[in-house]
């Protein structure tokens, strides 16, 4: 049987969030998709992910949320006390200096332009997921 | 006993002392009976050619001697003693005597004749005793003649003058006066010794040879001031003397003078006083001559008397004018009647100072300052005069004037409050924009009155700070708020520099005050506006910004759920033809409306990747691989493309500019094709001095003359029938013009377009 992944998305648009789980389930290796609508719910659900034994290949996350947003997200992230084998995938709206500068010397798998196709998805996890 | 008694009495008569002859009374012949030794002795004789012989056979007048009557008295005396027996005392006589060589010599005697007579009164002998008194003759002689000379030359002796005879080769001082004695400081003994033994120090000093002349050649010698070493007080010191030496004669009948006569009248003070003259007359000359300035001396008449140099250097003249020339023919005309006025006046005994123009005789103009005083003389009053170039001071003068009179013009014109201060910062003078402003007077201002317009709460700190500054002597400025005529304070900015002589001492402080008031209001806003802008501009960034994300994110959505919605409808309802258009409407829509912020959010990436670094950019290369970009449309529209660039193999710009100029324009190209005809794309590049030119030609649409004038506005689009969102050019000429060139564009409506682009070659840098 062939290995799915387990994704989970970080974005406070219920919107988007909706829209790219409906594109995410269309795709053939994709197990599981998670939601999360800001960094602290994401940080809060990948503990439990840990206690719960599932594990997670990518985490898509957006930039702009409120409570904690991606940078933020990224450096709890970094402090949680886990062995960090999840990609992930930062979701942009655009290629602006001011958001990419702001990831520099974070582990970032890849960038991602929104809005999300299934082309898209397929590359990305293509590339970065090796069954 | 008899025989011892016997006495010689021949013996006794020829030794007894004194000179005795016994005479027989045989007139004339008076022969000679008996001689005394003494007289044989006295006359040279031996007693055998005397005795026997008449008297005046042995001795025998004198024929030279006129004067000597010793023969004649000699006989008158004889006579008289015979016949009168009587004793005859003769008077004294000069009887010659022959000499050894059968000559005269010169001898007077004091004789007498005694008759010698027996018991009987028989004249038997007569005795004739004689005494040679020459020596005392000469001596008493010598005495008589003396006094004699002292009769003559009394009025000499007496007179303040050293009078003396020197006589003989040896220089006998026969006679020397008292004041010839007072000045060689000797006593009357040194009479009869000769001069130079007597006075050694006379010796060297030309005077034997003045005697020695004058006795030799018997003419008279003088001298006048002539300088004589003596010893006075022990000192050596110089007197002058007039000196006449004549030649003297003992005899009148000399033909040889025996001495000099000389006269010696002293004359040290009047040589003395004549020298000082002489050496103040030198000095005086010397100083006239030495002053820089004219000295003249002009008679009543107006005759040029006397000029020193320098006057005659000022008139252009020489010393041939002195005498002759009339001051007049130099004084400007317009100045005569002044200057003659002026000079009467002097004459007539004033004192006066004026200024006139003189004309030089070769036409020089100068301006002359005189100091005229009238000057007493033989011929009545002259006029002296000590006159100066004053040209130059009075050229200075007013050029100073003028360039005061400006500064002041300069200074009252100015916007700024001027003044100055002394070394010290006592302020001596404001311009008339001070007083203006602040409504003061110069009383109320002069020295630190300045403290009265200052606000309440700045003088302190002001007087501090000057105070402070005046000490240092440099150029300072300070900001502080000065009350006007209408009572409001406004701001100043003042300077004050200090003017220093070549020493560096400070001579003056000008100092200014800018009003600054207005400058600080502005200075205020202009922070405030600043501000504004500054604020504006993150708006407008974080405008950009936030639309870029927060739009693009629901139209994300957008587009998904269409997408979502389309798949959800592929069964029944998308069959329907209505709802496959109007889902077609919202992507096209969705799709524009996304192209439109990705142009937004170009405009901030090109904003803020302006200072892209330039690097040497292959452009054929690039054009090559912006055409393999291009290809999809390029097919589409059957495009030909002609490129020719190999005149700029390099390109100095960033690449990506470069890039996105080239893709712009191409694109353009492509996009306002004309479908009337097929596709020509040229694009070339030349190298031209100063600039890389890189032109792409189409044979499209063209562009109206109109539309030129807005093509590289942001957000201009001419045509509707194609994509786009009217910012391309608007980046290209941005780009170009970010690195020192340009873009220009010529077209034409239905024939096509050229766009050229001027990328600035930058050599130095490419190097």
């Amino acid at each position: 049987m062939k290995k799915r992944a387990n994704i989970l998305l970080i974005d406070d648009d219920p919107i988007t969030n909706f829209v790219n789980k409906k594109l995410l389930g269309k795709i053939a290796v994709v197990n599981n998709v998670l939601l999360a609508n800001n960094g602290k719910a994401a940080i809060h659900l990948l503990k439990e992910q840990s206690d719960s034994g599932v594990k997670l290949d990518f985490i898509l996350l957006d930039i702009n949320m409120p409570m904690m947003n991606g940078i933020n997200f990224m450096k709890a992230y970094l402090e949680l006390d886990q062995i960090n084998t999840v990609k992930v995938i930062v979701l942009t709206t655009s290629t602006h200096p001011r958001d990419l500068e702001s990831f520099t010397g974070l582990p970032i798998a890849d960038f991602l332009n929104k809005p999300l196709t299934i082309p898209k998805i397929e590359a990305v996890l293509e590339k970065h997921f090796t069954v | 006993m008899h025989q011892e008694l016997t006495l010689d009495f021949e013996l006794l008569f020829n030794r007894m002392p004194g000179s005795f002859l016994v005479l027989q009374p045989n007139a004339p012949k008076y022969t000679i009976l008996a001689i005394s030794d003494e007289l044989l002795e006295n006359t040279r004789k031996r007693r055998e050619d005397v005795v026997g012989r008449g008297v005046f056979e042995v001795y025998p007048e004198n024929p030279d001697a006129i004067t000597a009557t010793g023969p004649t008295s000699l006989r008158a005396s004889l006579q008289n003693a015979v016949q009168n027996r009587v004793l005859d005392q003769m008077p004294v006589v000069r009887y010659d005597v022959v000499d050894a060589a059968g000559g005269f010599e010169v001898r007077y005697w004091s004789a007498n004749s005694r008759p010698l007579e027996d018991n009987n009164g028989n004249l038997l002998y007569i005795l004739h005793t004689t005494q040679d008194i020459t020596n005392e003759i000469i001596a008493e002689r010598r005495e008589t003649d003396l006094r004699k000379i002292e009769k003559k030359y009394s009025l000499f002796l007496q007179a303040p003058l050293a009078v003396c005879i020197i006589t003989g080769p040896e220089n006998i001082i026969e006679l020397s006066n008292d004041d010839m004695l007072r000045f060689y400081n000797k006593t009357k003994d040194i009479i009869g010794r000769p001069l130079f033994e007597a006075i050694p120090e006379a010796k060297d000093q030309g005077f034997a040879e003045m005697l020695d002349m004058v006795r030799k050649t018997g003419q008279s010698y003088s001298v006048s001031e002539y300088p004589t070493k003596l010893i006075a007080e022990g000192k050596e010191e110089i007197f002058y003397y007039n000196i006449v030496c004549q030649p003297y004669y003992e005899n009148t009948y000399d033909s040889m003078p025996s001495g000099v006569f000389s006269v010696a009248h002293e004359v040290t003070e009047l040589v003395l006083a004549k020298k000082r003259v002489e050496e103040s007359e030198a000095r005086l000359q010397a100083i006239i001559e030495a002053t820089p300035e004219c000295i003249k001396i002009v008679s009543p008449e107006g005759k040029l008397q006397y000029m020193n140099t320098c006057g005659l250097n000022m008139i252009e003249g020489d010393e041939q004018l002195l005498g002759k020339a009339s001051v007049l023919d130099v004084i400007a005309p317009e100045h005569r009647i002044i200057w003659k006025k002026n000079h009467r006046s002097v004459c007539e005994g004033n004192s006066l100072s004026w200024e006139f123009d003189i004309i030089g005789l070769k036409g020089t103009r100068r301006r002359m300052e005189t100091h005229a005083v009238p000057l007493a003389g033989a011929a009545g009053r002259s006029h002296l005069a000590v006159t100066r170039d004053i040209t130059q001071r009075k050229e200075s003068e007013t050029a100073l004037r003028e360039s005061e009179e400006q500064f002041r013009i300069f200074a009252n014109n100015i916007e700024n409050l001027a003044w100055m201060a002394d070394p010290e910062g006592s302020i001596f003078w404001y311009n008339e924009r001070w007083f203006k402003y602040t409504g003061t007077t110069l009383d109320e201002m002069i020295g630190w009155g300045w403290e009265k317009v200052h606000h309440p709460d700045h003088v302190k700190s002001v007087v501090a700070f000057v105070q402070q500054a005046w000490q240092t002597g440099e150029t300072w400025e300070m900001t502080f708020p000065l009350r006007g005529a209408n009572g409001e304070y406004q701001w100043f900015l003042t300077r004050a520099y200090a003017v220093k002589d070549e020493e560096g001492k400070v001579l003056r402080w000008i100092g200014t005050n800018t009003n600054i008031n207005s400058q600080k209001k502005a200075e205020a806003s202009l922070e405030a506006k600043n501000m504004e802008l500054t604020h504006i501009n993150n708006d407008l960034d974080n405008f950009i910004y936030t639309a870029s994300h927060d739009l693009k994110a629901p139209i994300s959505n957008i587009e998904g759920l269409i997408g979502l919605l389309t798949e959800e409808l592929a069964g029944l309802e998308f069959q329907k033809s209505d709802v496959r258009y109007i889902l077609g409407l919202m992507e096209s829509s969705v799709e524009r409306f996304k192209r439109t912020i990705t142009s937004l959010t170009d405009l901030v990436k090109l904003q803020q990747e302006s200072a892209t670094p330039a690097t040497k950019v292959n452009l054929s290369e690039l054009i090559n691989e912006v055409l393999l970009d291009l290809e999809p449309q390029m097919k589409a529209s059957a495009a030909k493309v002609e490129i020719e660039v190999d005149d700029c193999t390099l390109i100095y710009f960033s690449e990506k500019n470069l890039r996105s100029v080239v893709l712009n324009l191409v694109s353009n190209a492509v996009k306002y094709a004309s479908k009337e005809r097929e596709l020509n794309i040229k694009v070339t590049c030349h190298d031209l001095p100063g600039y890389h030119v890189l032109s792409v030609i189409d044979n499209g649409l063209g562009i109206s003359a109109i539309n030129q004038e807005y093509l590289f506005t942001m957000f201009k689009r001419f045509h509707d029938h194609v994509e786009g969102t009217g910012i391309g050019l608007y980046m290209v000429k941005k780009m170009v013009e970010g690195s020192g060139g340009y873009i220009t564009v010529s077209s034409e409506e239905g024939l096509g377009t050229e766009f050229r682009v001027f990328f600035r070659k930058n050599e130095t840098k490419l190097n």
